[in-house]
């Protein structure tokens, strides 16, 4: 296995690691709050589950990348691929948009949606706008993962 | 698409029938009352406040003790909801001739009833944590084996019951033995780190055996006053809790007997609370000896409906019905085609427009399916979320808002097939693949992102045009010059610029002489409300700076590319880890079917949620800005509201 493919590996583990980690923090944060919400109602289940998955997204898009770059490295059957170490470097660079954006803004999500639960708490027929505030920042979430996924699209194996 | 036209309503009637009027208008359902102040009217010295006194304060009271025996029975008996009922709600549809039934059901006897089990209840918890206390007091003394009412004093001797640190055992009892040969050392426990300790001592040495005790951190027991061992003792707690706890059981299933009347007691509480209700909207009308008047607005379709009614089943009641005044500020509600108005819940969330201004709400609908389906783009997706929202809409009761919300995603399901068709997409593009109609988005994701451009620039175009007509409307036509058309030629010369390239000088030439004209227009404009020449230019040139903001608007319009892309790359590997694992031994193809179905599902939950909230971002902040002032007073009619209960028409 030549340095290349290490380094798409690297890539795709980045991917998934840093994103992942934005949303386990971004989505415990929600969570901690939901339980806080739910114990003084718990019709709040429900609503307090939609925000909680928001910042979760961050985490699906690193996740993403990172199986599309291991299914392009080979892995998942159809043999290894032989790339080379500018290829690999390639894709470590493709990975890191969408790792990076998605720990910050997973993380900045989770407060904005702990934050929404007890909007949504006090006043509860206000769920939409909670919703809109997370997904402002979204947005960021969901440009770096398209660049990510068009640099990983250019990249030839 | 447009605001509906409001009617002043004046109804005068009999007091007598002041309840009657009420009821009937809370029937209907479709005016708005209004509160009515003596001093405005003109005979002031006659006509005074209505006022429902005590009548309102016991239907108050009634409410409380319903809610009290509800809340209990709730406690103790947690009705079982859905996770669809907690967010949508769940009503029990009921006529109005069982619930006027239901009025007369005596809950005296339950409410008294539950008081009592309550209070019983309570009494059962207390002594049963005394108890507790007692054994956990027992607990580190069960080994001793004398009766707790033993005498702990004699004439001669005294009888010390404690336990001290476990590290100075070996010296305080040799200090001890030193000290006062005479006293006696019984270990009965000892656990980690305390001895516990029956000492006897001669009593006239107590106070230099409690010295010397007190420096081995002995503290004396506390052992409650009992004929027994301490064992004999904690048993017979044991046996009295598990006493209690029968008794609490039995208390529990006297509760439960009373779950059956759960329902007429939900029933209740809404039919107290219509009344209340009712009592409440009286405190708005005024009053003369004899007679009451009540104003409120009416939608002017309704008009008809609510004379007839009045008029038809009210002896004494007299109605009116006037234009509002031309500056006068009405209620808003939207009256919109089928199609547009499950959207009308979009303007409710942001802010309703005044009767003023025009209603986008049609547009609104538009450009929100267009985009919705553009972030779906899936046909597998359109057809579940259609056939969800159809079931839903089908089998649960919600509220209008609830309804609305899934009436808008059924139709965004609709747009979302017909998207799919066009691209390609049948939950992903690897296990079901067909052409598609047009192009694929993760085939020419570049066609796709300025497809969205596009759509987005004329969004934005639809919007501007709207500010340029409300500023006509206005009256104020250069308003609209300055602020929207040079505008529009800006940006579409500078969009002409970029697009046209080298390919076509003259078309560049032509859009570079465009783009600088109205940039000067706009220098020489963007600051006229400032007097002084300078700073009006400054100003100009300040807000010829908006141009960004032009381009951060057409940019924000790639998220409809990110979204779906992602939908179809979530959906492509869902199936390619279910294909992965339809090729294990036995559980495969179960194994593939869960992660096929729960995969698919959660994809279109978030994508749907996603979807739905950044197309609402796109009107929003994108076509709203340009030029959407909104401030408008939702209509609220005076309505039967209840939260257990629905009545059928």
């Amino acid at each position: 296995m030549g340095l290349g493919l290490v380094l798409g590996l690297l890539g795709a583990g980045l991917a998934v690691f840093l994103a992942g980690t934005g949303s386990a923090i971004g989505v415990g944060l929600t969570g901690q709050a939901a339980s806080g919400a739910v114990s003084e109602d718990p019709d709040m289940f429900a609503k307090s589950l939609i925000l909680q998955i928001i910042p979760g997204t961050q985490g699906i898009y690193g996740f993403l990348i990172g199986f599309l770059t291991i299914q392009r490295l080979g892995f998942l059957g159809g043999g290894l691929a032989s790339i080379s170490v500018e290829t690999g470097l390639s894709l470590l660079m493709a990975c890191l948009p969408v790792g990076i954006v998605g720990l910050t803004s997973a993380i900045a999500q989770g407060k904005v949606t702990a934050t929404g639960i007890s909007l949504v708490a006090k006043r509860p027929e206000e769920l939409a706008k909670a919703m809109i505030f997370a997904v402002m920042v979204e947005f960021y979430a969901i440009l770096a993962f398209l660049v990510s996924f068009l640099m990983l699209q250019g990249v030839t194996i | 698409m447009a605001v509906a036209p409001m009617k002043r309503l004046l109804v005068a009637a009999h007091r007598s029938e002041r309840e009657e009027l009420l009821h009937e208008l809370q029937r209907l359902g479709v005016v708005e009352i209004q509160e009515l102040d003596p001093k405005d009217l003109e005979e002031g010295a006659r006509v005074v406040k209505e006022t429902p006194g005590d009548e309102l304060l016991s239907l108050e009271d009634k409410l409380g003790e319903v809610r009290y025996v509800l809340d209990f029975l709730d406690r103790h008996f947690p009705p079982p909801r859905t996770l669809i009922e907690q967010f949508a709600g769940s009503k029990v549809p009921i006529d109005e001739e069982e619930l006027e039934k239901i009025g007369e059901f005596d809950y005296g006897e339950i409410y008294q009833e539950c008081r009592r089990l309550d209070e019983a209840l309570t009494e059962l918890n207390n002594k049963k944590s005394r108890l507790q206390t007692s054994m956990e007091q027992v607990e580190p003394w069960l080994k001793l084996d004398i009766s707790l009412d033993a005498p702990v004093e004699t004439d001669w001797v005294r009888v010390l019951i404690g336990s001290i640190a476990l590290r100075g055992e070996v010296e305080a009892a040799s200090e001890l033995k030193e000290a006062v040969p005479e006293s006696c050392w019984v270990e009965v426990d000892r656990d980690r780190d305390r001895v516990r300790l029956v000492i006897i001592i001669p009593r006239d040495e107590a106070e230099k055996v409690q010295e010397i005790l007190a420096r081995y951190d002995y503290t004396p027991a506390v052992l409650p006053r009992y004929g027994g061992t301490a064992q004999e003792f904690y048993e017979g707690c044991q046996e009295e809790i598990a006493r209690l706890d029968e008794e609490g059981a039995k208390v529990i299933e006297a509760i439960k007997e009373l779950v059956e009347y759960r329902f007429q007691l939900r029933a209740l509480y809404d039919y107290l609370g219509l009344s209340r209700d009712r009592l409440l909207a009286a405190t708005n009308l005024v009053r003369t000896e004899k007679a009451c008047l009540l104003e409120g607005w009416v939608k002017e379709e309704d008009v008809d409906e609510v004379v007839d009614r009045l008029e038809g089943r009210l002896e004494s009641a007299a109605v009116q019905v006037r234009d509002p005044e031309p500056d006068e500020e009405t209620p808003v509600a939207l009256d919109n085609g089928p199609l547009s108005r499950p959207f009308e819940v979009l303007m409710q969330l942001y802010s309703l427009p005044t009767r003023f201004q025009l209603d986008p709400t049609g547009l609104v609908a538009f450009f929100f399916g267009l985009f919705f389906a553009m972030a779906m783009t899936d046909a597998g997706y359109g057809i579940m979320l259609a056939a969800i929202c159809f079931i839903l809409l089908r089998k649960v009761h919600m509220s209008p808002l609830g309804e609305r919300t899934f009436q808008l995603l059924f139709l965004g399901g609709l747009a979302t097939i017909v998207a799919g068709v066009l691209s390609g997409g049948w939950w992903g593009d690897n296990i079901i693949t067909i052409k598609p109609l047009w192009f694929s988005p993760s085939a020419q994701p570049l066609t796709f992102l300025l497809l969205s451009f596009g759509l987005g620039i004329v969004h934005l175009y639809v919007g501007m045009a709207l500010g340029f007509y409300e500023n006509v409307r206005k009256g104020d036509i250069l308003a609209g010059i300055y602020d929207q058309v040079l505008w529009m030629v800006l940006v579409g010369s500078l969009i002409l610029w970029v697009a046209a390239g080298e390919a076509y000088p003259g078309l560049v030439n032509i859009a570079k002489w465009a783009a600088i004209i109205s940039s000067v227009g706009i220098i020489l404009t963007g600051g006229r409300e400032h007097k002084n020449i300078l700073v009006r230019l400054a100003g100009g040139i300040y807000s010829l700076y908006n141009v960004s903001g032009y381009l951060s608007d057409i940019l924000s319009y790639s998220r409809l590319l990110g979204l779906g892309m992602a939908t179809g790359i979530i959906a492509n590997v869902i199936n390619i880890v279910a294909m992965m694992v339809f090729q294990l031994p036995v559980i495969g193809p179960i194994g593939a079917v869960l992660i096929l179905v729960g995969g698919h599902l959660f994809n279109l939950f978030i994508s749907v949620v996603g979807s739905y909230v950044h197309c609402s971002r796109l009107q929003y902040v994108e076509f709203f800005g340009k030029f959407y002032e909104g401030g408008g007073r939702a209509f609220a009619p005076f309505a039967p509201e209840t939260k257990y209960v629905y009545l059928e028409e």
